[in-house]
């Protein structure tokens, strides 16, 4: 398995090879995206009322796979940094970059979405808690990140501090994911990754999960387009560096 | 029954993402469009020098 992904992250190293492949894949997977959200959207609208929450549950399908992209998110530009700055692969800081604003997106929807939650659950729009905080925290990571490429105008240097600021924030990750577990926090437990008996009814489980999967599939579209946007705008830059220099 | 907390949680999640859809898609139309622009530009200026 691992020697399969190697061969393919090989393979697909060569820019060139590589918006061959994005090219092909572009339009299904925008369309995939698209159909599995209707659906899911759909199939969310039609939740039953749950038997304490009401009608309220029905944010649940917006805001947790949102804060799943999150985490997803910033662990995609973890690894692609990583794959950038140990193994040098040439379309690491380019994926990296590209998932930068997707991921920060995904993370502010989970935080409006969960205050919009909170107000009538809680009584409150927020509390300093152990995951609220922290998934604060990681939005303000995303939004260095992409400052810091902003900041440096020389391409190289700023891909490399981004890739080191990228793995250094990733000590967050794990904060947010296990905040509920190893303090006393006002956000309630992991409720779907108890994949042995999950605490969801199949009603709202399988709702969740097509919309999990959904977004999902539009993180990948958007991070592919973003990737082809990137790998267009450096093409340009060294053809314009190649012309001024000749 | 929609209340105005699961209006705001949908409409709100849909505009961001249709946002960031609309200028990613922007920006990978003006991207191509540039690189086909200077190739276009190039290939004209050789052939004037030459």
């Amino acid at each position: 398995m691992l020697k399969a992904l190697e061969n393919i992250s090989a393979i697909y190293a060569n820019p060139t090879r590589f918006m061959g492949l994005a090219q092909r894949l572009h339009k299904p997977l925008w369309a995939l995206a698209l159909l599995v959200l209707a659906y899911g959207l759909w199939r969310s609208l039609n939740v039953p009322d749950d038997y304490q929450q009401g009608a309220t549950v029905k944010i649940m399908f917006v805001h947790v796979p949102a804060a799943w992209m999150a985490l997803f998110g910033y662990s995609f530009i973890f690894f692609a940094s990583l794959s950038a700055l140990v193994f040098r692969h040439p379309l690491g800081h380019v994926a990296a970059r590209a998932a930068a604003p997707v991921g920060a997106t995904f993370t502010a929807i989970a935080l409006v979405t969960g205050s919009l939650w909170g107000q009538p659950m809680w009584g409150t729009w927020w509390v300093w808690d152990a995951r609220l905080t922290s998934v604060l925290v990681l939005f303000f990571a995303y939004l260095g990140y992409m400052a810091l490429w902003q900041a440096i105008d020389e391409p190289t240097r700023a891909a490399r501090a981004a890739a080191i600021l990228a793995i250094v924030g990733f000590i967050n990750v794990p904060i947010v994911k296990f905040s509920v577990d190893w303090w006393n926090t006002l956000h309630q437990p992991a409720s779907v990754s108890r994949l042995a008996r999950p605490a969801l009814h199949a009603d709202f489980l399988y709702p969740l999960l097509t919309m999990g999967v959904a977004f999902l599939l539009l993180f990948l579209a958007l991070t592919l387009t973003r990737m082809q946007m990137e790998v267009l705008r450096q093409k340009l830059r060294v053809r314009h560096l190649l012309k001024n220099g000749a | 029954m929609y209340t105005p907390y699961i209006v705001a949680s949908y409409a709100l999640t849909f505009i961001l993402l249709f946002i960031l859809a609309l200028a990613s898609l922007r920006g990978w139309v003006t991207a191509r469009r540039d690189v086909a622009a200077f190739t276009e530009t190039d290939a004209a200026d050789k052939t004037g020098a030459a």
